[in-house]
């Protein structure tokens, strides 16, 4: 049998946490239950050439603004990864009067289906920077 | 008996789980500090440090069992402190923080470390079933069997190492396979109820460790502070060889 502790500590914080929603220390641990029955996904990719690069190799970007990074509609899980790569760009902005870097980075996602077995990538580009190799 | 030998350990894990989970808040903060926080000026690296070692010297109090409610405390509000300045829920730091919240009360008020032990059981079961409601609610008992969870683990197939990329899109592309993941990870949430029975706890706790390490490996999510306070309280005692003889 359990320990009375137990069940008391259990129904105060599960109670708790469904009262309070996301205040520190309670949640909800909605994770990625929230996402629902997709079926399209999208990942944000960096392309150089046509191949998929780390933006991460990637420095003093001019021409396009990293607030527009997730456009709305994207059906994006990993929004983690595009805070990243935003933040990356945020923090490596070419400065105003500098030259343009030699490199031209396609910005897009890859739409995603699961069909039959297989998976599906379509690329759909959102805009383009001009960046430096690091 | 393996619980009284092993009788630190809980508190080592949680110790590691709370550093952990520290740690993982203190660089996302320190990556994308908040401009409109009243305390802004303390997310800078020399504050953070200075906090971090203040955190370490609490953790160590802790499992040394020496002022274990004050350095409890302490370590409490230090994660409270950065958890304020994320932009979202950073949910690796919440298993070891709500562990270490039930203990602390518990022990305070009845005197008696095992009833502290057993409510942060208590607190850790009601999170895995808080998850498995949250999944409930969002799409009922046929949550990821419509193929989100392909979906899901698709998207991840453009990341991480090849071979884990080659998983991910090979493991994705079986949604008969996905739906029974899914189903299990629901199933395993559901057990948090089983962290409340002592005798069930070990064996719950090994379906938790391979549901955590199968969702690292195929959906890049590593809660390893979650799997080593859940193993730690599974296999160990919060209570001092002391207290429980």
């Amino acid at each position: 049998m359990p320990a009375r502790a137990a069940w008391i500590a259990f129904a105060l914080y599960l109670g708790a946490s469904l009262l309070a929603g996301e205040r520190f220390p309670f949640s909800r641990y909605d994770m990625y239950a929230s996402l629902g029955d997709r079926k399209v996904g999208a990942v944000l990719a960096f392309r150089v050439d046509g191949n998929d690069v780390d933006v991460r190799r990637f420095d003093r970007f001019a021409g396009f603004d990293p607030a527009n990074l997730l456009p709305e509609d994207t059906p994006c899980s990993m929004e983690y990864a595009v805070e990243d790569a935003r933040r990356w760009m945020e923090a490596h902005r070419a400065a105003a009067d500098a030259p343009p870097g030699p490199v031209r980075l396609e910005i897009g996602y890859w739409w995603i289906t699961v069909e039959g077995g297989r998976i599906v990538r379509d690329f759909r580009p959102i805009g383009e920077a001009m960046a430096w190799r690091r | 008996m393996g619980a009284l030998r092993g009788a630190r350990a809980a508190r080592w894990l949680l110790a590691a789980g709370l550093l952990i989970g520290w740690l993982e808040v203190f660089v996302e903060v320190l990556g994308a500090p908040p401009a409109d926080h009243p305390l802004a000026a303390l997310v800078a690296p020399i504050p953070l440090a200075l906090m971090t070692i203040v955190v370490v010297a609490a953790l160590i109090a802790f499992v040394a069992g020496r002022a274990e409610l004050v350095a409890g405390i302490l370590v409490l509000v230090a994660i409270a402190f950065v958890a304020s300045l994320e932009s979202g829920t950073h949910h690796g730091k919440l298993v070891p923080a709500i562990a270490l919240a039930a203990y602390l009360p518990a022990t305070a008020l009845t005197g008696d470390a095992r009833r502290g032990h057993e409510a942060a059981c208590g607190a850790i079961g009601a999170a895995y079933v808080l998850a498995a409601l949250a999944k409930l609610s969002a799409d009922g008992l046929g949550w990821g069997q419509s193929g989100s969870l392909a979906l899901l683990v698709a998207e991840r197939s453009f990341e991480g190492p090849t071979f884990v990329r080659a998983l991910r899109s090979a493991i994705a592309a079986r949604p008969a396979l996905t739906g029974i993941l899914a189903a299990g990870s629901l199933a395993v949430e559901l057990g948090g109820i089983a962290f409340l029975f002592p005798r069930a706890r070990r064996v719950w706790a090994v379906a938790v460790i391979v549901m955590h390490a199968g969702i690292a490996l195929l959906m890049g999510y590593v809660y390893l502070p979650w799997a080593l306070v859940v193993g730690g309280l599974a296999w160990s005692s919060l209570a001092s060889e002391r207290q429980i003889t």
